[in-house]
């Protein structure tokens, strides 16, 4: 074994039989609990009062390269896109990423099939801008004037340019990321936010399957780990003690 | 045609990320090798990816002119600039003077033009989302006045300031993105454990 | 009155930042700019490298960037021509390469004593961002063939002393803003980081230089012109400083403005409610 990495080993180890571990108990059980995410909530109450205005809403990945975020984020979309074909109310897709062209129209269109209205679907919806993703953004809001503005996914500066020009239409806001540099301005500006790991226990939620509840499980259990580490680590470094430190880095 | 599609893209990754993941952890020359190796694919296959982007641009934007759509004008902009860049780039490459030009005085200028928006966003947001609607917007807006008052002229009128905002910063600040990132990284450890065993399959347009 | 504090048309105040944003950029004030103790820090872990040290120099930015990170860029590169240290600059972000050009070009001008190919070379594009970086760590040579201006590496003696990533003592990164080249370069044993970004990355990347994982770590405007200061190389961010410091002030009297008009209201409406 490589020097530096017998820790990592058993820490990836831990995350792979709980992952089945969980998965598995899920599929016996079938039982699943997270707390409620508000940011859910809010995605259905901007969507409810677009319906009511008449207006569309919007929903953006962020200009941020394709990651973990996006798998997540399909899972949120069509969520969002259910209830807009629930409710007959158009969603616009702004796309920076010519990859996820695709994807999105596949996760839209079987949304719109599984609630029956697939002749209300609107493809020209989900549009493409490329590198001009921020300004076409803005000018799609403002024209639009959105009822609700969602952004889930890698977010970058264009988080804030988001929150203001739907903020002109007094949209409900919901955003999303990882991205720790972009979370403050969500928080700042948005109704409900994600924050990291959220979104992906939030997909587990929405549709909770024994590879999605197994993630999440193992995710939970090893945070809990890295707590105790942390606490027995402080306390032993400032006892003098640095062997838990020697010992990770084994 | 349907291996092709789901099976093969599973086959491939779980190969390549085995090999990457298991010379991390074991020292076997001859797969330290191949993950060099693979690795230096990834680099080819991002390059192609970029130029899958300019075919999506033309598609979207040919789309709409034989179209005849409202916004067809600004689809033939877009169009011709992305004809000028390539013909420009490709004849007398990037280093070109031309091509310097364009890039110097035309793409740059537009570039910051678009990201100096933020500057007005930023304002009207601070304005708008900085009330004292509760107590944790309170501390929102009193960590963010810490945090201007630390930089620049106003901590030499204000020494306390940038103390305030330094334990601010690095006590509070730094809990929290650790914790952000740590929770955020083992999701992410999940998602990739997902795509490489081939039980999450979103990114190739089917579920699981 | 008081009560529309709390709903000015936004428009109104746009036109004041305008105007505070661009006084100062006509009439500089000349405020004083104080050095933090982490840009001091950050200094003296450059300061530190010997004539002959060999050092990644990695322009990550895109022109969006620029004015926070092109002034950064040419304090670090006057400091690391300074050290009289050996560089090999690369970018990752489509569009950076302009950056790497300019700043080869200034070093190549402004000191003589850097003769390219023998002190420094300019690596290409290179796609992939993070997977670019692992493959950097596992095989730099065999990564790249050609420099820059697309000359080949094997006759440049600088890159024929190279054997790859292990050799070099410090990579100094100017990105702008995610941390996707840590990752990757944290893994050669012994390398130093060290960090330039923009000030919205800032939160980010601030908890990995307080960890020690970076000897170093600036960012935004006010980095740069800390590091003017310090290099003794005044340039735009030190007189974009004042812009900085006069728009801070105007954010934080419209925040104090906009939660007067805000309080008003509220109690006004509180006792509304009460009457009925």
């Amino acid at each position: 074994m490589n020097a530096g990495v017998t820790v990592s080993f058993i820490v990836f180890a831990l995350f792979v039989g709980v992952f089945y571990y969980s998965g598995a108990r899920f599929k016996q059980t079938g039982k699943f609990s997270a707390r409620k995410f508000e940011a859910l909530g809010k995605m259905e109450e901007a969507i409810g009062r677009a319906t009511e205005m008449g207006k569309p809403v919007h929903w953006s990945y962020g200009m941020g390269a394709f990651d973990a975020q996006y798998l997540a984020a399909f899972v949120l979309l069509e969520y969002a896109a259910s209830l807009c074909a629930k409710y007959d109310t158009r969603m616009i897709v702004s796309i920076a990423l010519p990859e996820v062209v695709p994807m999105t129209e596949e996760v839209i269109r079987k949304a719109y099939i599984e609630q029956g209205k697939l002749d209300t679907l609107h493809t020209e919806d989900v549009r493409f801008w490329g590198g001009s993703h921020n300004p076409a953004m803005i000018g799609t809001i403002s024209r639009e004037q959105v009822a609700g503005n969602f952004m889930i996914g890698s977010l970058f500066h264009e988080s804030i340019l988001s929150i203001e020009a739907a903020a002109r239409y007094n949209a409900i806001q919901v955003m999303g990321t990882q991205n720790t540099h972009q979370l403050p301005f969500i928080a700042a500006g948005c109704d409900a936010i994600f924050i990291g790991a959220e979104m992906f226990a939030a997909a587990a939620q929405l549709e909770p399957t024994p590879v999605r509840v197994g993630s999440v499980w193992a995710a939970d259990v090893l945070n809990v780990v890295f707590v105790g580490l942390m606490i027995i680590g402080a306390l032993l470094v400032t006892a003098g003690n640095t062997s838990l430190k020697t010992l990770i880095l084994k | 045609m349907q291996f092709v599609k789901s099976k093969l893209p599973v086959v491939v990754t779980f190969g390549a990320a085995f090999i990457i993941v298991a010379q991390y952890y074991f020292n076997i020359p001859a797969w330290k090798t191949l993950a060099a190796e693979f690795l230096r694919w990834n680099v080819i296959i991002a390059a192609f990816a970029l130029a899958l982007g300019i075919g999506g641009i033309v598609k979207l934007h040919w789309g709409r002119i034989s179209r005849r759509q409202p916004t067809a004008v600004y689809s033939a902009a877009t169009l011709i600039t992305l004809a000028i860049f390539l013909f420009v780039g490709l004849y007398e490459t990037t280093r070109g003077k031309t091509y310097t030009w364009l890039y110097d005085f035309i793409y740059n200028p537009v570039a910051a033009t678009s990201y100096a928006t933020t500057f007005f966003f930023i304002t009207s947001a601070a304005y708008r989302a900085f009330r004292i609607k509760n107590s944790y917007a309170a501390v929102l807006m009193i960590s963010a006045i810490l945090m201007m008052l630390q930089v620049g002229v106003f901590s030499v009128y204000l020494p306390v300031a940038p103390k305030i905002a330094a334990w601010v910063w690095n006590i509070p600040t730094t809990a929290g993105m650790r914790a952000v990132t740590i929770g955020a990284a083992l999701s992410v450890v999940g998602n990739a454990f997902r795509v490489i065993t081939g039980l999450e399959r979103g990114h190739l347009g089917g579920g699981e | 009155m008081i009560k529309k504090l709390s709903d000015i048309d936004v428009r109104w105040l746009y036109l004041i930042m305008v105007i505070f944003a661009i006084y100062p950029l006509l009439r500089p004030i000349g405020l004083p700019l104080p050095i933090t103790d982490r840009a001091r820090n950050s200094f003296a872990a450059i300061d530190a490298l010997r004539p002959g040290d060999l050092v990644f120099f990695g322009i990550d930015y895109s022109p969006t960037q620029e004015a926070e990170m092109w002034p950064q860029t040419l304090a670090i590169g006057h400091h690391l021509a300074q050290r009289g240290v050996k560089m090999v600059m690369l970018n990752m972000i489509e569009g950076a390469y302009r950056y790497e050009e300019r700043i080869r070009d200034f070093i190549l001008s402004e000191y003589p004593n850097y003769q390219y190919g023998v002190n420094i070379i300019a690596l290409p594009f290179t796609a992939g961002r993070e997977a670019a970086f692992n493959s950097i760590v596992a095989d730099l040579k065999g990564l790249y063939q050609v420099d820059l201006a697309g000359a080949a590496l094997n006759t440049l003696p600088l890159w024929n002393e190279i054997t790859g990533a292990g050799d070099f003592d410090m990579y100094v990164e100017l990105a702008d803003a995610p941390d996707w080249w840590l990752r990757p370069m944290s893994q050669v044993p012994g390398l130093k980081l060290w960090n330039g970004t923009v000030a919205s990355g800032a939160s980010t990347m601030a908890p990995l230089y307080q960890s020690g994982q970076m000897v170093g770590f600036i960012y935004g405007m006010a980095g740069a012109a800390e590091y003017e200061a310090l290099v003794k190389k005044p340039g735009s961010a030190a007189a974009a400083m004042d812009t900085q410091s006069m728009g801070h002030a105007l954010i934080i009297l419209f925040v104090i403005l906009g939660n007067i008009g805000y309080i008003v209201q509220r109690n006004a409406e509180a006792k509304a409610k009460g009457r009925k």
